[in-house]
């Protein structure tokens, strides 16, 4: 039986962007930048198949909330962002996946290579730094 | 010659700290020696863990790889709250393997990253080179390296040949 498919919405524009959560063991050190930075196993799907789960940020704020407020409950996370057109060059589609909980769901869905995770680890940038900066 | 001797028999029986201060040495019968060059011993435990003995004149990578890899096996069910797994013990033991097969006497050591998988994650980002080896089990290892310097890549499964690694390694330590 076929599992769902993910179709890329042409509505959220390149320049959205698309927010993940990072456990502060996906923040490395990297001396060729000078500076902290995520992992590239950071841009995974889920264990059990589901795509890259990933925040919209316009959607984050018309509901009224921030950066900090989608790290709550999450202690010592960082927050990181990658532009949708980050995760297009990449293979990737950007497909709008909003659950009760979180409206702002997006699934980044496609083939997850090295290629790919490392290309989205370095085009991301910190929305929240890590704490340990 | 003194040696400090890191006893992990169980992720469930002790914790991390207690397995870093403890100096007991093991009682569990050792299913293999997976390394048997002194001054460093590690042996597999039937009950999913494992025992390292580091001696002092140890290589300095050795401790801080081998803190990072015990916290990997602290860290519980859905750790990374997008339902990743625990780390499992054996692919902990495949990459503590390969860098003493791998790592020189001044190799830096790696960034230590788990993946949502239960996989492990070696890094290195130095002196121009990005390196990464994966380990999504522990006979699945493929590594991807990076000269910014001098544009050479690679792509490439390592179970069957360290060699390539062994050589990025190597240029790891070297300043350019």
């Amino acid at each position: 039986m076929a599992g769902p498919s993910f179709e890329d919405d042409a509505t959220i524009p390149d320049e959205a962007d698309l927010w993940r959560r990072i456990h502060p063991s996906w923040v490395i050190p990297d001396q060729n930048i000078g500076s902290l930075r995520v992992s590239s196993a950071a841009f995974d799907d889920s264990p059990d198949g589901s795509p890259l789960s990933m925040l919209l940020a316009d959607i984050v704020r018309e509901t009224g909330r921030s950066e900090s407020d989608v790290l709550v409950g999450f202690q010592d996370y960082s927050l990181a962002a990658l532009k949708a057109a980050d995760a297009r060059t990449n293979g990737q589609k950007v497909s709008p996946t909003p659950t009760k909980g979180e409206p702002a769901h997006v699934s980044v869905a496609g083939p997850k290579t090295k290629s790919t995770k490392r290309g989205m680890a370095r085009a991301s940038r910190w929305v929240v730094q890590p704490n340990h900066v | 010659m003194p040696t400090e001797t890191l006893e992990r028999p169980s992720a469930e029986y002790i914790s991390d700290a207690e397995w870093l201060a403890s100096r007991r040495t093991t009682t569990f019968p050792a299913q293999a020696i997976l390394s048997a060059e002194p001054p460093i011993r590690l042996i597999g435990s039937p009950m999913g863990g494992f025992i390292l003995t580091v001696g002092d004149a140890s290589p300095p990578w050795i401790k801080p790889a081998v803190r990072g890899l015990s916290a990997l096996l602290e860290l519980p069910s859905d750790w990374d709250s997008y339902g990743g797994v625990r780390i499992k013990p054996e692919i902990v033991i495949a990459a503590l393997n390969l860098l003493f097969e791998t790592m020189q006497y001044d190799s830096p050591a790696p960034s230590i990253v788990p993946t949502s998988r239960g996989g492990i994650q070696l890094e290195w980002h130095r002196n121009g080179v990005d390196l990464e080896v994966e380990f999504v089990s522990p006979s699945r290892v493929r590594g991807v390296f990076e000269d910014r310097q001098n544009g050479d890549t690679w792509d490439r499964d390592l179970f069957y040949d360290l060699g390539p690694l062994t050589k990025a390694i190597a240029e790891l330590s070297h300043n350019r």
